[in-house]
């Protein structure tokens, strides 16, 4: 399908600026309206322009006429996103917040912030699966306190053994575990914590602009990353409901997670692919709430310069005070 | 190269010389104020205002010194007034300064060496109108040969006027006599003891850094801007790819309850040991005594100041 301006036919496309449909071309608002229902494609259904579509892709922008197309079959039935939260942040926003956040980076290559090289990035809606979870988080543990005082001469030490005993029932809701073999997990957790009050429910027009995929694989080969997160969450919880003891020692530890739900959802990831000297740097930043990911790359040439001239200044201003003070 | 490269490399140097535009200022600064320093000092300095002097520096009554040794005393002489701007003369006796026979024959103020050493020297430079300026700026060395059956009198006196003065600490008057008493004592030549007050005299007006000063300052003009160049580009270079922002409850929703929360007492031991005794004592830290320019400071018959100090050997 593709989203068409009521008003002057152009492709319509999510603004996060004007937080709902935009049509660039005439600037009208929510005049949009669903075009091309059509299943199985393989050309454009606009200007008929043959399309690269990858195996999990969702919505893609097709290269001849720069229209968002989105897959109908991939994003019903069993691919019907339940929830998805939109874009907050344009492109235009995160250019700016890629260049506000990268200006101390002196080293790194002129043309990294540059407009044209910004320009390239993609907003991608990226599929995860949200999973809840009753946690019960058993634990049983000795604990010793200590105490010590002088008295007279004598120095007293006492110890005190106590049994612990914990038994907790923790919930947990939408632990996110991105479902797309092309993004790297550990980036996709960095990309947390999203703010799930802005989810709303699955429409397809709001993909329209971006990029899609249809999770890559299913709820339950991913569950095992989920109860990951929530072992480590709950480890944490029970370690810290335990206080006041200089040494303690676990005798029984058993979280058990029962899975009460699991969703399929789109969230938003802007992705900036920087090549410099045959090599990729690439950029993740939340859609939602603009946290960026990724390691600024860094110019031989500019640590060269930058290192030499500091060097070369300081020594000169030191060498010339020390002629300047002692021969005045 | 492509318009795209070239600008891109035009936008590099714009950014270079806009991060170092504050560096290359200071370096500048310092340019401009060094060569006015070396400029001061190649042509500025001042030429010598006093000509009521004699040319004469070495005045060699004991006779200790060979007119060739004299000749090339007086050229050295020469070339180092002019770079510290002050007198430097050299006068050797031979004769008692000591004594009832010193103060009644010679008419001297006093029964003692230093005294005498003294006003002999002041005198001397204040007779002859020494003095490189206004200030009269200069010094000189009064050496005594002379022995007796009852003893020696060999020793020096300098005395210092005007710049030297105000420069000379006792403890530099004790260096420009030590450097002469060192010569003499090993064994070496007048000439050599009196190349080595000039020399020493030079050297104390000079910058009046020592050697090991000179090295540090170096050392640290070597040291310092690496350490700073390389952790600037080791903190400029460091890059994270971005932190963990959740935390252990980012997850966890209302549903959570606690079924217990027991810690029960069991028992307790209670162990002692005695305390072993020790001592401990502080020490206390010393002072220090700093010495500036003018040692020996007081006034000549003359009336002019004088600063000074002498000792035998
Ligand atoms: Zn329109
Ligand atoms: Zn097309």
């Amino acid at each position: 399908m593709i989203f068409k301006c009521k008003n002057c036919g152009g492709n319509t496309v999510y603004s996060p600026e004007h937080e709902g449909m935009f049509c660039p071309y005439c600037e009208s608002e929510k005049s949009h309206e669903r075009k091309h229902d059509l299943y199985n494609i393989t050309h454009c259904p606009d200007c008929s322009g043959e399309l690269e579509i990858g195996e999990y892709t969702s919505a893609l922008q097709c290269p001849y006429c720069s229209n968002y197309i989105i897959l109908n079959e991939r994003v019903e039935g069993e691919f019907t996103p339940k929830k998805m939260i939109p874009f907050k942040y344009s492109k235009n926003m995160v250019k700016q917040l890629m260049r506000d956040n990268f200006k101390s980076r002196v080293f790194a290559p002129t043309d990294f912030l540059s407009e044209v090289r910004l320009n390239s990035m993609t907003g991608e809606y990226v599929p995860f699966w949200l999973y809840d979870y009753d946690a019960r988080c058993v634990y049983r543990g000795e604990g010793t306190k200590t105490r010590s005082w002088s008295s007279g001469e004598m120095h007293y030490t006492e110890t005190s053994y106590y049994n612990i005993i914990r038994d907790m029932n923790v919930g947990y809701s939408d632990i996110p575990v991105d479902a797309s073999i092309a993004m790297p997990d550990h980036i996709m957790d960095l990309m947390e914590p999203y703010n799930y009050d802005y989810m709303v429910d699955f429409v397809p027009e709001f993909m329209s602009g971006f990029n899609g995929q249809k999770y890559n694989m299913s709820v339950d080969t991913l569950e095992k990353r989920a109860i990951e997160k929530l072992r480590s969450s709950a480890d944490t919880i029970l370690r810290n409901s335990i206080n006041g003891y200089s040494q303690v020692v676990a005798t029984d530890r058993q979280v058990t997670p029962k899975r009460t739900d699991g969703k399929f959802c789109l969230l938003p990831v802007w992705k900036y692919i920087y090549k410099y000297k045959g090599e990729e740097y690439p950029f993740y930043i939340n859609g939602q709430t603009g946290k960026i990911i990724g390691k600024a790359p860094v110019s031989k040439a500019k640590v060269k310069a930058y290192g030499f001239t500091l060097w070369a200044s300081l020594t000169a201003i030191i060498l010339m005070a020390g002629y300047i003070v002692t021969n005045f | 190269m492509s318009v795209e490269e070239f600008n891109a490399k035009k936008e590099a140097r714009k950014h270079y010389l806009k991060y170092f535009r504050g560096w290359f200022v200071v370096v500048a600064i310092m340019l401009v104020l060094s060569g006015v320093v070396f400029a001061r000092n190649l042509f500025g300095k001042g030429e010598r205002t006093n000509d009521e002097a004699p040319d004469e520096r070495v005045f060699d009554y004991a006779d200790v010194l060979t007119d060739e040794e004299e000749e090339k005393l007086t050229k050295l002489i020469a070339k180092s007034e002019k770079k510290i701007q002050a007198d430097i003369v050299l006068v050797t006796i031979d004769k008692s300064v000591e004594g009832d026979e010193a103060k009644e024959k010679y008419g001297y103020r006093s029964y003692y060496w230093d005294a005498n050493m003294q006003d002999i020297a002041d005198d001397f430079y204040d007779e002859n109108m020494f003095g490189y300026d206004e200030e009269y700026s200069g010094a000189l060395l009064l050496m005594n040969w002379y022995e007796d059956e009852e003893g020696s009198q060999r020793g020096a006196h300098l005395s210092t006027c005007g710049k030297v003065m105000d420069k000379f600490s006792t403890r530099k008057i004790d260096q420009v006599i030590d450097s002469v008493a060192n010569v003499i004592l090993s064994g070496g030549s007048p000439y050599k003891a009196y190349k080595a007050y000039v020399n020493k005299t030079v050297s104390l007006m000079g910058i009046g850094l020592p050697p090991y000063a000179i090295f540090l300052f170096l050392l640290a003009a070597a040291i310092i801007p690496i350490i700073v160049a390389s952790s600037f580009v080791a903190v400029k270079s460091i890059s994270k790819e971005g932190s963990v922002t959740t935390s252990s409850h980012t997850y966890v929703s209302e549903r959570s309850s606690n079924n217990i929360i027991r810690d029960e007492f069991v028992r307790k031991n209670v162990t002692s040991r005695r305390i072993p005794r020790n001592t401990t004592s502080t020490g206390g830290g010393g002072g220090g005594v700093r010495s500036s320019g003018g040692g020996g400071r007081h006034i000549s018959s003359s009336g002019r100041v004088h600063g000074g100090g002498s000792r035998r050997f």
